[in-house]
């Protein structure tokens, strides 16, 4: 098995591959590609795509590389799907939350955001104030208040990104992840059904709530304590609803499978801001979707979807989806 | 026509008053000695003014040179003052006579105060617009430095907030107060002393890094932001905090361009990189950009920070002539006229002194009071004119003019309209030089909604 990772956007971008002709390489170029993604999206690097787009985009329409156009086309449809739950708009209503920095898991001193300022961020964003041009690649703000903001689908699209190079240039069996949320397993190691992955706790490092094993698909992992802050009082986690512009309440976490990094990362999101009940219609009406949402309050875990899942001894495994909207 | 410019013409009559109340008349090589403090004001005198209670945010460099002027204007009073930087905290602290209480870390601290009626926002580039718009929120009327706000977006927030909020709102372009620039948009546009204006070039030309050496002292605040003491204190050479050369330099110059050609950009190209400086700015060391307007002029505009040739200027080239702009020693504005040769003779340039330039040319110097002199028939002297001993330049005109505005309702010289016009062009030109392209400016980016 060959290993190889990079330090990109703010986590270990790894890529881990079995053995092959010329594969050093080819993981080496497969990083490359990655990072490309991180320049063309990364909201600190201030030559990116997002960025130049933020900047530049209210009333005039900014051309964008034709891969980032593909997916914002994507991610409005992935929107729309989702009922807005996930929202990649929403930039300046993360910023009011302070939500922002890189690297951050837990900030104390929260200056709690001015909630009817936030649902004004939320009523004026949202794809219906984007233009998408499809004829020349471009994009439009048409609100004061859009600011694109990728988040954890960055990760996604640079997974994307590495996992196509290596599949055209051959290589039979890789697992690439991003900072541990975001990954994409092709293939599978000698004498093996594919990748065996372990869920972590969304609160406790290193103890795994299940696994799972993945071939030719991606998982994303979402909890809304993965960034957190207090203001004294309350903690408050990063997903925002893109709806109303509070945070989060639930403490759920959500393991989501797909076929594309990307989409799992927005339905990881989505999942968590239109809750379980909502959740569990989808998957239901999305059979190539697949979850584990996990209740850390209750120790308790739900799956639909899913094949060749284990859950771990200390963890209680429901038998039914869970219906109520928590 | 520019309903801006209405106002400019009623400040123009009253200069023309004031020249003539004044029996001392002369020919200086500085413009703008006929500015009158109390009738800035609007006619008030010192005793009389109505006090008005200020605060200061983000009191750095230019901070405290701002301040230093507001508080010179009679009655302004600046009662409290914030900033995440214990020196600069401190320098305000001194220049206004502050108490320790009222010295604060926390802007939204001092926006609690009730008994402060107006801010001046002087802090870094990105943070104009939440602290302007906060501010108006809680009923302060405002100053904000230039550039007027990070993004277009923001400063169509910022506008719309004045309107809501019925607050005054300055941005610190102070050139469009100046008694100078006031004249020589007068001859350029009344009197066409340059015929019909084609072209204009114009520049700021430095030799020095720009950089700043980092301060000792406390930072108390805000480092989460900010990330360090370095990306604090040169905030404008990382793009992330600054539009650079463009933003910090040029908008000074476009703000005039506009303004005198009555119009606005529609297009821009340009070039610019880190040619020089390579110490981890991103912002570029040179920008080179050339804006077409809305009624056919084009403009030359460029910013170096390697070579100094002919310093900062605005050149309006016309048929007829060429009118330089420029602010010259004591931040007192300086212009001079270099008529085309095939150009008729002025009924007034006997009046004026005349320069001879390196180059041979010999340029007219433009002083406020030559043309009126004419139009009231009365007669040169040669008395250096000097009201108070007291010379305004558009700074202090810049703070007198905000007084007044919050006083009597009076239109301050840059609005948000004036100000956005110019934000809009520069962030555009910086647009340009980034996708390297030509980038056309929406003429719905200059109108506020």
């Amino acid at each position: 098995m060959i290993k190889m990772s990079r330090e990109l956007m703010g986590s270990s971008f790894e890529i881990i591959t079995t053995e092959a002709e010329n594969i050093e390489q080819i993981v080496a170029q497969a990083l490359d590609s990655a990072e490309r993604v991180e320049q063309q999206i990364s909201h600190f690097e201030m030559d990116s795509d997002i960025s130049i787009i933020n900047r530049y985009a209210f009333e005039s329409a900014v051309p964008v590389s034709p891969h980032i156009f593909n997916y914002l086309l994507k991610m409005r449809s992935w929107s729309a799907l989702t009922e807005n739950g996930f929202d990649p708009t929403v930039g300046k209503l993360i910023k009011e939350w302070g939500f922002f920095q890189r690297g951050i898991q837990h900030a104390e001193g929260l200056h709690k955001p001015d909630l009817s300022r936030a649902r004004q961020i939320a009523e004026q964003t949202g794809w219906k104030n984007v233009d998408l041009n499809e004829e020349n690649s471009s994009i439009r703000f048409k609100s004061l208040e859009v600011e694109l903001h990728l988040g954890a689908v960055g990760k996604g699209i640079a997974v994307e990104a590495a996992g196509e190079f290596l599949h055209f240039n051959g290589a039979a069996s890789f697992l690439i992840s991003s900072g541990g949320s975001s990954c994409y397993a092709f293939g599978s190691p000698a004498e093996m059904e594919g990748w065996k992955i372990g869920l972590e706790h969304p609160l406790t490092p290193g103890r795994c709530i299940g696994s799972v094993v993945m071939h030719d698909c991606a998982l994303s992992v979402s909890s809304s304590r993965g960034q957190t802050q207090s203001d004294g009082n309350k903690v408050y986690g990063h997903i925002l609803d893109p709806r109303t512009g509070k945070s989060l309440e639930s403490t759920d976490s959500v393991y989501v499978f797909s076929d594309n990094a990307a989409y799992s990362e927005a339905l990881s999101t989505a999942f968590l801001v239109n809750g379980a009940s909502w959740t569990g219609a989808y998957l239901r009406k999305h059979p190539e979707v697949g979850c584990v949402l996990y209740q850390a309050e209750l120790n308790r875990l739900f799956t639909l979807n899913i094949l060749r899942f284990e859950a771990a001894e200390d963890v209680s495994q429901m038998a039914i989806w869970p219906e109520e909207q928590r | 026509m520019n309903s801006f410019r209405v106002n400019v013409m009623s400040r123009r009559e009253f200069l023309q008053e004031s020249a003539m109340s004044a029996a001392a008349l002369g020919l200086t090589s500085a413009w703008g000695t006929a500015a009158l403090a109390e009738d800035s004001a609007g006619g008030k005198t010192d005793s009389k003014a109505e006090p008005l209670k200020i605060g200061i945010i983000g009191p750095g460099s230019q901070g405290q040179f701002d301040l230093r002027k507001a508080i010179r204007v009679p009655g302004v009073d600046c009662i409290a003052a914030c900033d995440i930087f214990e020196p600069n905290l401190n320098s305000a602290k001194k220049i206004a006579h502050i108490h320790d209480d009222s010295a604060y870390d926390d802007y939204r601290r001092l926006l609690d105060r009730k008994d402060i009626q107006a801010v001046m926002v002087t802090v870094p580039l990105p943070l104009h617009a939440k602290i302007a718009i906060d501010a108006m929120n809680a009923g302060k009327h405002v100053f904000c430095e230039k550039l007027m706000a990070y993004t277009i977006a923001d400063c169509h927030k910022m506008a719309q907030t004045a309107k809501r909020t019925g607050k005054v709102l300055q941005i610190g372009h102070q050139r469009s107060s100046s008694i100078g620039y006031n004249h020589a948009y007068e001859l350029l546009n009344q009197k066409q002393v340059c015929g019909r204006v084609t072209h204009v070039r114009a520049q700021w030309n430095r030799n020095g890094a720009w950089r700043r050496s980092i301060p000792a002292g406390k930072v108390t605040a805000g480092l989460d932001y900010w990330g360090d003491q370095e990306h604090l204190t040169n905030w404008r050479l990382y793009k992330r905090t600054s539009h650079g050369l463009m933003a910090e330099l040029g908008s000074h110059q476009v703000q005039v361009v506009n303004w005198f050609l009555n119009a606005v950009p529609t297009s821009v190209v340009g070039v610019g990189d880190i040619q020089y400086w390579k110490d981890g700015r991103d912002v570029w060391d040179n920008v080179q950009v050339i804006y077409e307007y809305s009624n056919g002029v084009k403009m030359t505009y460029q910013s170096l920070t390697t070579n100094q040739f002919d310093g900062f200027q605005e050149q309006f080239m016309g048929d007829k002539g060429t009118l330089v702009t420029t602010i010259g020693g004591d931040n007192l504005d300086k212009g001079l006229l270099y008529r085309e040769p095939k150009a008729e003779t002025l009924d007034w340039e006997k009046y004026t002194e005349k320069e001879k330039g390196a180059d041979g040319k010999t340029g007219i110097i433009l002083n406020a009071s030559a043309t009126k002199k004419l139009n009231t028939g009365a007669k040169i002297g040669q008395e250096t004119l000097s009201t108070s001993g007291d010379n305004k330049d558009g700074y202090d005109l810049e703070f007198y003019n905000w007084a007044a505005s919050i006083r009597e309702g009076k239109k301050v010289f840059c609005g948000p309209e004036e100000a956005l016009k110019t934000a809009v062009a520069i962030i555009k030109a910086n647009e340009a030089i980034q996708r390297q392209t030509r980038v056309v400016i929406p003429e719905e980016l200059y109108k506020l909604s």
